[in-house]
Parts: C-alpha cells; sequence; structure tokens
C-alpha cells in the first residue's frame, strides 16, 4: 500500500468580488485551486512537485499536511485522514515552509530544539541521536548558541530543517526549501534532504521553483497547472524538453526581419528577438550565422530556460 | 498534563526572551508607576471634595482600581498573544501551529511574554495589595481563595472577549482597531460603575461584561455583598462568555481549515 | 510662494484619510474619555451636597473637561515621534535638500493631521457628548474668537515644546520614553485630565507658575467667564510662553542642524 494516497481532490475557493460589505453584486465567482488530482506515493519517494505560482501546489501541501479541508476527494497519509485526525497526523509529518521560520526569534536555536522537543514529546535518547546526526552534517554546534535573529538566511534554513525533523517525522513537506538560498547552502540543503531520504527512509515532497533542486532530488516529478495535474512520471519523461533547449536573446542593429528555420516562439520587437532552439535540430553558431547575413549582432546572450520557461513550453506542447 | 510541561518550557523561554529586552522593562516599568501614581493622584483630588462616590470611599475606589489593573496585566502578560492571531495569519505563522501536535489555542497564547503586562503586574500587585492593607480587609483562607478565583474569572472574562474580537481575524485582515474599541469599555470599569447612566451600566454587566471582572468582585469584598448572588453572576457570566467565545473560535478554525488565507 | 507650504499641509491630510477606521474608534475613545470624567465629576458635586467646588459650578466644570479633551485630542500629535523617525531613517537628509524650512515643514505636517484629527474623530464625539451633557454656551461672539486665538497659540506652543522634545529625544537616544513621559505631564500639568480650579488650591498655587497650562486652562479660562482686561492679559502671557518655546525650538534646530552636516545624518 501507498504511504499517500490522493483521489480526486478539489479545493475551491470562493472569490468575493468586491470587499465592500454594501456592494450590490453578492455573487462570488469559484476558483478551482486544486481540480481533480490524484496520486499514489510510496515510502521512500522524493516527489518534486512542481507548477508556475498560483498552480495549487501550496494548496496541495496543505490539504496534505491536515491545514485545509478538501472540498471533495479522499486523502490518506499513512492511513490516516489528515484534515479529520490533524494532531496524530502532525507527528508523522514535518513541514517547512520556505519563507517562514518556527523558531524563537530572540533566543539562542537550541532553546526552540528543546520547545520542539516538549512539544513532540521526543525522547532523550532520539533527540540525542537526532541532533548528533544533524550535527554531523550541518556543523550545528557553531549555530546552536547563536540568536536566531543573527543567523544568514541559509543557516536559519538549516535549523528550519533540523527543527522540523527532530521528531523524526515519516514523511517531510518542505516548500521551496532553497529559495533565496546561495548556491553553496543550496547544495548543502540538497545533498542533506537525499541523506535523510536515503539513510532515514524519510518520504520528501518538495514543491520548487529551482529545476537544480528536481534533477538533484527527485527521480519522479508532478507537475500541475492550474490546479490540474499535467505530468507525473520520471523526471526523464520531460527531460529531454528541459537540456536540449536554449533561450537566445539578440540585439540586432537593424529592425529584425528574418524567418529563421526551426525556430520555436519567435519574439521580436523591432531590434530586439528572443527565441528558443532546440540543439537536436539547430545549432548556436548556425543561428548566429543566419542572423548575421544580413544585419549585425549588437549583444547576444544564450541561457538554458529556467523552469518557468521550461513549463510554458511544456504546456504548449501537451496542448497540441 | 503535557500542555502543562508544555506551557513551563514555552513560559521559561519567553521569559529568557524577555531579558533581551530588559531595558524596555524597566523603562516599562517606569512609565507604568508614574501612570499609577497620576490615576491615584486623580482619585485623591476627587476625594478632597466628597468623602465617598456613590457610598465608594477612597480606598475602595482604590481597590477596585488595583483589582481592574491586575486583572488586565494577568491577562497581558499570560492571555495577551490572542491578540497577535492577524499578524500570525498574515505572515502564514499561524500554518506552522496547525502542523504541531497541539492545540492552536494553546499554541498561540504561548507564543509570547508581554512586556508590559508583565511590567504592569508588579505595579499592579503592589497597588492592589496596598488597598486591601488600608481598607483594613481581613484576607482568610475563604476570602482569600475566593480573591484568587474572581482574580482568575476576571482574567478569563478578558480573555474571552479578547478572543471574540482575535477570532474575527479568519474573516478580517484588521482587528487591532476593534480590540481597542472593547477594551475602551474597561476603562469605565476601574471606576465604581454606580456613577455612570444606568444604560452603560448594564452595557458594563451584560454586553461587554468588564463590570464582572473588577466592580462586581469589590461588591462582595468591600461592600460585603451576598456572596452566593455575586459569584453566581461572576461565574456564570464567565462561563457563558467563555463558552461563547471559545465555540467562535472553534467555528472561525474550522472556517480558517476550509478557506485558508 | 505659500503653494508648496499648502501642498504639505494637503498631504498630511490624505495621508490621514486614508487610516479613517482607525479615527473612528479614536473618536469613540475621545467619547469615552469626557463621558468618564463627566461622570465622575458629576457624582462628586452630588456626593458633596453642594453647588459650587472652588468657585466653580457643575456645568463650568463639566464644559471645561468636554472642551478640554477636544482641544487635548487635537494637539496630542506624535510630531517629536515623527521628528525622531525622520531623523532614524535617514529622511531629513532628504528634506534638508527640498526649499523648504524644515521646522515649518514638520509643523504644517502636524497642523494638517491635526484638523483632520478635529474634523473627523473630534468634532463626532464632542457633538455627541453636547447631547450628553449640559454645557455653557460661550458668553458672546467675541468670546469664542479669543478663545480660537488662544487655541492657535497653544498649538503653537506646544508644537514647538514637542519640536524641542524630540531633538532632546534625538540626543538621548529614546525618544519613545521621553515623548510618554512629555505627554504625562501635560495630562496632569494641562488641565486635561483634571480642570486646574479643581485642584486643591495649595497645589493649584504650584501647577499656575508652570507653563503647562497654557496650552488648555487658558483658552477654557477666556471661554468660561474671563472679562476683556483679564482675556488680554492672558493672551499676553500666553505669547510670551509661545515666543519663548519658538526660541528654544530654534536654538535646539539649529544643534539638531548642526550635528547632521557634520554627521551627515
Amino acid at each position: 500500500m501507498s504511504l499517500i494516497e490522493v483521489k480526486n481532490i478539489t479545493k475551491v475557493y470562493k472569490i468575493k468580488p468586491s470587499k465592500n460589505i454594501f456592494s450590490l453584486n453578492k455573487s462570488a465567482t469559484k476558483v478551482n485551486a486544486v481540480d481533480d488530482i490524484s496520486f499514489k506515493i510510496n515510502r521512500g519517494e522524493i516527489i518534486g512537485y512542481i507548477g508556475k505560482n498560483g498552480a495549487g501546489k501550496s494548496t496541495t501541501i496543505k490539504i496534505l499536511s491536515g491545514i485545509l479541508l478538501p472540498t471533495s476527494g479522499v486523502v490518506t497519509v499513512d492511513g490516516i485522514v489528515p484534515y479529520k485526525n490533524r494532531i496524530k497526523n502532525a507527528r508523522k509529518i514535518g513541514v517547512v515552509f520556505g519563507q517562514r521560520s518556527q523558531l524563537y526569534w530572540d533566543l539562542p536555536v537550541i532553546d526552540s530544539f528543546c520547545f520542539l522537543r516538549k512539544l513532540y514529546q521526543v525522547d532523550h535518547d532520539t533527540y540525542q541521536q537526532n541532533m548528533n546526526y544533524f550535527d554531523e552534517f550541518f556543523s550545528l554546534q557553531d549555530l546552536l548558541d547563536r540568536p536566531v535573529r543573527k543567523l544568514s538566511l541559509g543557516q536559519r534554513m538549516k535549523c528550519d530543517l533540523c527543527a522540523a525533523l527532530l521528531h523524526s517525522p515519516e514523511i517531510l513537506y518542505l516548500d521551496e526549501p532553497t529559495i533565496g538560498l546561495d548556491i553553496l547552502t543550496k547544495n548543502n540543503v540538497r545533498e542533506f534532504i537525499k541523506k535523510i531520504n536515503q539513510e532515514k527512509k524519510i518520504t520528501v515532497m518538495l514543491t520548487t521553483h529551482d529545476i537544480e533542486d528536481i534533477e538533484h532530488l527527485s527521480s519522479r516529478i508532478i507537475l500541475i497547472d492550474q490546479g490540474k495535474k499535467m505530468y507525473d512520471g520520471p523526471i526523464t519523461g520531460i527531460q529531454k524538453h528541459l537540456t536540449r533547449k536554449r533561450l537566445i536573446k539578440v540585439v540586432t542593429e537593424k529592425p529584425f526581419t528574418q524567418v529563421l528555420e526551426n525556430i520555436e516562439q519567435p519574439n521580436i520587437k523591432e531590434c530586439h528577438a528572443n527565441f528558443v532552439i532546440d540543439l537536436d535540430q539547430n545549432s548556436i553558431p548556425n543561428v548566429i550565422n543566419a542572423i548575421s547575413g544580413s544585419n549585425v549582432i549588437k549583444d547576444i546572450t544564450v541561457q538554458e530556460p529556467n523552469l518557468e520557461q521550461i513549463l510554458f513550453h511544456y504546456y504548449q506542447q501537451i496542448e497540441k | 498534563m503535557y500542555y502543562i510541561s508544555l506551557y513551563y518550557t514555552a513560559f521559561k523561554y519567553n521569559l529568557k526572551s524577555l531579558y533581551e529586552y530588559r531595558f524596555d522593562f524597566w523603562v516599562g516599568i517606569i512609565t507604568l508607576m508614574i501612570m499609577q501614581g497620576i490615576g491615584l493622584m486623580f482619585l485623591w483630588v476627587i476625594y478632597q471634595y466628597t468623602t465617598a462616590l456613590s457610598g465608594w470611599s477612597l480606598n475602595e475606589v482604590v481597590f477596585i482600581y488595583g483589582f481592574q489593573q491586575v486583572v488586565h496585566s494577568l491577562y497581558i502578560t499570560f492571555f495577551g498573544n490572542v491578540t497577535g492571531l492577524e499578524q500570525l495569519i498574515k505572515h502564514g505563522t499561524f500554518d506552522c501551529y496547525l502542523v504541531r501536535p497541539a492545540f492552536p489555542l494553546f499554541q498561540l497564547m504561548i507564543t509570547k511574554l508581554n512586556i508590559t503586562g508583565f511590567a504592569g503586574l508588579i505595579v499592579s500587585i503592589i497597588l492592589l495589595v496596598y488597598s486591601v492593607y488600608r481598607i483594613g480587609l481581613q484576607l482568610n483562607l475563604a476570602k482569600f481563595v475566593a480573591l484568587m478565583v474572581f482574580l482568575t474569572t476576571g482574567v478569563l472574562i478578558y480573555f474571552s472577549l479578547s478572543l471574540i474580537v482575535s477570532t474575527c481575524a479568519f474573516w478580517l485582515t484588521r482587528t487591532m482597531r476593534l480590540q481597542q474599541l472593547i477594551f475602551d469599555f474597561s476603562e469605565f470599569t476601574r471606576y465604581p460603575i454606580d456613577i455612570f447612566h444606568s444604560g452603560l451600566q448594564l452595557v458594563l454587566t451584560v454586553v461587554i461584561p468588564f463590570a464582572l471582572a473588577s466592580y462586581y468582585p469589590a461588591l462582595f469584598f468591600v461592600k460585603e455583598a451576598a456572596f452566593l448572588e455575586i459569584s453566581l453572576k461572576i461565574l456564570g457570566g464567565t462561563l457563558l462568555f467563555y463558552v461563547i467565545s471559545y465555540r467562535f473560535w472553534r467555528f472561525g478554525l474550522k472556517y480558517y481549515h476550509s478557506t485558508g488565507t | 510662494m505659500f503653494g508648496k507650504y499648502f501642498s504639505v499641509l494637503e498631504i498630511g491630510y490624505r495621508q490621514s484619510v486614508a487610516y479613517k477606521g482607525d479615527f473612528i474608534i479614536g473618536s469613540i475613545s475621545t467619547l469615552f474619555r469626557m463621558m468618564i470624567l463627566a461622570y465622575i465629576w458629576t457624582a462628586v458635586y452630588q456626593n458633596a451636597n453642594t453647588t459650587v467646588i472652588n468657585g466653580r459650578g457643575l456645568i463650568e466644570t463639566i464644559t471645561y473637561i468636554i472642551l478640554a479633551q477636544l482641544i487635548w485630542s487635537v494637539l496630542n500629535t506624535n510630531l517629536e515621534v515623527l521628528l525622531g523617525f525622520k531623523i532614524k531613517k535617514g529622511e531629513i537628509t532628504r528634506d534638508l535638500i527640498k526649499p523648504i524650512n524644515f521646522p515649518l515643514l514638520i509643523f504644517l505636517d502636524n497642523l494638517g493631521f491635526s484638523l483632520f484629527i478635529l474634523l473627523v474623530q473630534t468634532m463626532p464625539a464632542f457633538v455627541i457628548a453636547c447631547f450628553m451633557f449640559d454645557i455653557q454656551t460661550p458668553a458672546s461672539i467675541l468670546h469664542i474668537l479669543f478663545t480660537l486665538l488662544s487655541i492657535i497659540l497653544a498649538f503653537f506652543i506646544y508644537a514647538s515644546f514637542s519640536f524641542t522634545i524630540g531633538i532632546i529625544g534625538f540626543w538621548a537616544q529614546n525618544v519613545w520614553g521621553i515623548s510618554l513621559l512629555k505627554k504625562l505631564i501635560f495630562n496632569t500639568f494641562s488641565g486635561s485630565l483634571v480642570p486646574l480650579f479643581l485642584y486643591p488650591p495649595m497645589i493649584q498655587k504650584w501647577i499656575y507658575l508652570l507653563p503647562f497650562k497654557e496650552i488648555i486652562n487658558t483658552p477654557l479660562v477666556i471661554y468660561l467667564d474671563a472679562d476683556l482686561q483679564m482675556i488680554l492679559s492672558l493672551l499676553g502671557r500666553q505669547l510670551f510662553w509661545a515666543v519663548t518655546f519658538f526660541i528654544l525650538s530654534q536654538i535646539s534646530w539649529m544643534y539638531l542642524k548642526r550635528k547632521i552636516e557634520i554627521l551627515g545624518g
């Protein structure tokens, strides 16, 4: 049996047209934040849960962690319905909301840990074991005695991660865990997530905008858009769409008028042109040659498309 | 037992947090002492021209005043965080509480210790003890227990009213002003309410019953009003408002569970 | 020439409109304070079994109390907190660049705020209070005009004083504490909490020596019963304090300006 089972959940939000209580038009528009989503997650998986802003990622995480009630559908997490049995579910899960900390702002980190230890009723041995385990990886000792407000964002994220893991949860939900971190810290955090997944068999579900998070961590991704599940499967399934594309931005001297072959989605405004090429069908030197044949290139940048742009292309392809 | 030990732990760390702001603590104590001093001077000036206000002597009014201040400070110290719900919801911290295995209201209560409440507590306890001494109130065991009980019910009244307003944060973005409006009523109950218009007296007893937290206990201790009648009024009122506020809180929480922010 | 100053006044007014909900509550708070004080003194007159205390009847006392709250709620703005805020956030350097007299800028900002408070917060409370309690009508149009003049002088005195306090607060690095202390002192000795004539005569003697009475007691004494000669002498005294505090505020302003020019804000 799967650890997490999500069956046809739908979450409808009513959005009131105006905040004015006196407004006559009381009819609220309904928005399906999550629309008939089903999936199963097995013990020990790392799932990358991706989608645009407002696609319904956070709503799903909130339903899974027991904060929100779905409008319809059923969720079971290890046999428990989280929103009906919130407290029992809470003991089995750890949650990190990327940009908010659950640590005491003015106190040394260790105090927050002690408090959470009481709150989750973690026994002494487990606590010690876990602390040693975290310390080995993050060298927490140096941080523990410092007040949270004096930690850098990266240090705080590390501490928040450990805080969410103190009670040895079976499942870890991470809502944008690497947002705003520098590259070194990002890697560090990713390695840590990977390690606890492998060694402690913790099931991890993370939402992110960072394509590298997904590439490093999860073999399986679930992609949603406007509340609907668009893709569920191994990352390799859409990876070919991902890694062979390049976004080229060109600034030319004369207005850009050429029609290039094998180009998706050209976006031209006079002397500025943005387009995506597929390296399997085209190459960068070819494109440059083609342009400079009849125009002068003043500036050119080649980028690997970021997740948002890739998803944008991916959606367009499935729609076709 | 779990909640008691959790409360103790949180209290310990919150106290430690306060230590970070010890300068503010002393500034708070000094200003509160001056403010209480001015409050007392005001009462003293009034009693230059009369020996009693609706039958209440100066020291008896100081008792009401002190009792109200102790209740208010206790409320601020232990339950003042309830008013912070709007901020917690706004910043999303409330979601963190909901993924932990403890009651959200309990976690809300132990968010922090309020510094002005704590400073006010010290000053107002001195005031109350002083007035008890000046009235010559004989506190035998029974009366002492009654004092503690009525202080507790007083704090519960303040807590309930505050919880009702705070819970509105599930629907409204700002509740602080409403909170202030409700608590402006408590300023009346520093004085014997007999001097106010009878309609206002009714409001302070039944609708926004702050009088149950200071005036009615004083009736019992100072005026030796019948214990049974007074305690029935106070306990009944407290229970009623507590149940209403808690129901409303549960209702608000359920609403939050079904809509989020 | 005065257009730019007028626009500052207008902005101070407009910024306040954004918080109209706050002012409704503020209005109710003001009304409550009027009620508490009026009821308490009514009870004192009743219990003392007298119609006159220290030469004043109940109606005069209640008129004094309600008008005192009216004036106090208009005067009682946070000029020094605003000033402290501007210094702390470095906004003051930006304001110093503008072709505008900085103390005047703060003063007008404050005036705009006060006018708004008067209009939306204090007036409604005052009107309701007039229905609830008997209030003495002014003796003549002239009394109203002299009272208004006196309130304007009071506003000027209080603003100059606050400005000086703001700079002292900057120097002492704790505007909040000093500001609170200032409020408490004014509250006690200006007549806003207790009408000055109701203090025991022994204490009155000392309070009348202090300048704090000028902002509330003086306008109200003019309103209640002063004859022309007395009014002129009262206004003259107010003018003296206004000039004194203005000079004080200018001296402290010069001190601050030099500090900022040296430290660069």
